[in-house]
């Protein structure tokens, strides 16, 4: 992270950063992702470590976010979240 | 799939109820949370008969309906009935889902179910035997989420509707559109194109319906048609530490409240439970004198300790008005984990800008006309939506 550089940024000069890409997952038969296909590589969840709900902007845009963060079973922890107003799901760095 | 949906309509004024089960069959309203503009939230049958709806004003609403009762909404009890009808409900399966899109309904998924409570028309009538009947619960069982929640739309109280199989689609065909879960403008949007009965939805195209409202209408033509893979979804059971406060005297000032506060997180940070552990939510819970209650739920941006949870609690209660006097407190710390190791800067360490980048930017810039390279500022960095914290910006000398 570096300080901000003072000078004036327009909106077109401003880049997003850490958007969420959107997955296929597979729901296990307990409703809960048991694995997720991420650019075409096929990956199985061995646990679900953490689940939390967001729940924001019901005055402007409604966002609604349950965030789930799960070690898949080469080791590698990854966060998923689903979109619970259209259905999607999500991958993201939180 | 067989689901059974399990439905309390105006679930906060049934609940209200319990309290004074002598106004059932009463014109009753639910007004405003304490403190709240002075608007309709809710009205039973007996009152929307005299014209009474959501969102119009409690003054238009006493002029249309004089004798009508109105109370105040109850959300500490509404969430304790809530719970109790999930708990209830979980006795017969595991897998059941709190519709948080419509208060009051539940799902219930019946597969495997049939030795233990029978064929599903059985099954639902007893998953309603153990609700209380002041809440005039009704259910609907058919062959998915949305169809199960419409055949409960059209159910008596203490009644199950049940959709077969095979006759889904002629089954909701007569239901308003109304039930498809769509934003409102949507749903205004088709009732102004005539199209008003799940049946009108269902007897058009996919692709007219694709073409005419995008996904929403592949959805709501879908539905309309039975077909909802969606499967319940049972609600995470978090680990709840829970600590209570009775205060010396009714709390009117944020101040007076702020120390409660932190009189219960730090008996409850006291916990063995909680040794070594952060917590993710926090739920401030008041009972308000006179019989009123009010809630207040943070979640923090990152799991953290007690100093960290009164801070938040601290911040959500600056901009907040105390709805009245409150006689006690509550506070759950929701979901506690084990402390992550967090990597902090070290010591002396400073971001600058290395000589060699600056030559190679500015040397880029003469070549190209930008540099091409971009860095890393703070945008919202106390936001939870994890886009917003930070965005790149051009490098430029």
């Amino acid at each position: 992270m570096v300080s901000h550089p003072g000078a004036e940024a327009g909106a077109d000069r401003l880049r997003p950063l850490n958007e969420p890409r959107p997955v296929a997952v597979r729901l296990g038969r307990n409703g809960l992702p048991s694995g997720f296909e991420d650019r075409g590589r096929r990956q199985e969840i061995a646990s679900i470590e953490e689940r939390w709900v967001i729940e924001e902007e019901w005055w402007r845009e409604p966002l609604r976010r349950e965030y789930l963060t799960v070690m898949t079973t080469t080791g590698s922890v990854r966060t998923l979240y689903s979109d619970t107003i259209t259905g999607r799901w999500f991958l993201q760095n939180y | 799939m067989t689901i059974a949906c399990i439905a309390v309509p105006h679930f906060a004024l049934r609940v209200a109820l319990l309290d004074r089960p002598e106004l059932d069959g009463a014109p009753l309203i639910l007004g405003p949370h304490p403190g709240g503009r002075p608007l309709v939230q809710d009205a039973t049958p007996e009152a929307a008969a005299r014209g009474v709806r959501a969102g119009i004003t409690l003054r238009e609403a006493a002029a249309l309906c004089p004798d009508a009762t109105i109370l105040t909404p109850h959300p500490v009890r509404e969430a304790a009935v809530a719970t109790r009808i999930t708990d209830d409900l979980a006795t017969f399966s595991p897998l059941v889902e709190e519709d948080a899109h419509h208060p009051g309904h539940w799902h219930v998924d019946l597969r495997g179910s049939e030795r233990l409570l029978g064929p599903p028309r059985l099954a639902a009538e007893r998953l309603l035997e153990g609700m209380p009947p002041l809440l005039r619960p009704r259910a609907g069982v058919a062959p998915g989420k949305f169809p199960a929640r419409a055949a409960a739309s059209g159910a008596r109280p203490g009644t199950v509707v049940f959709i077969d199989g095979a006759d889904v689609a002629a089954a909701l065909a007569p239901a308003p559109v109304s039930l498809l879960p769509l934003p409102p403008e949507t749903i205004r949007r088709m009732e102004r194109l005539g199209l008003r009965t799940l049946g009108e939805i269902a007897a058009l195209s996919a692709a007219a319906a694709q073409a005419r409202f995008g996904p929403e209408g592949k959805l709501a033509r879908d539905l309309a048609l039975g077909v909802d893979p969606d499967p319940v979804r049972p609600m995470p059971m978090p680990e709840v530490i829970s600590e209570r406060l009775t205060l010396p005297a009714p709390a009117t000032s944020r101040e007076a409240l702020m120390a409660g506060v932190q009189r219960l997180a730090l008996a409850a940070f006291e916990r063995p439970a909680l040794r070594d552990r952060f917590i993710r939510q926090a739920r401030l819970l008041a009972l308000l004198e006179g019989g009123g209650s009010w809630e207040v739920l943070t979640t923090l941006r990152e799991p953290g300790g007690c100093e960290r949870v009164i801070r938040a609690l601290g911040y959500r209660l600056d901009g907040a008005t105390l709805p009245g006097p409150i006689e006690r407190l509550g506070l759950d710390l929701i979901a506690p984990i084990d402390i992550a190791g967090r990597q902090e800067l070290l010591p002396g360490f400073r971001a600058r800008k290395p000589r060699e980048l600056v030559e190679a930017a500015r040397q880029l810039k003469q070549r190209f006309g930008a540099t091409g390279l971009y860095r890393v500022v703070e945008v919202e960095p106390w936001s939870r939506i994890p886009e917003r914290r930070q965005a790149l910006i051009a490098y430029d000398l």
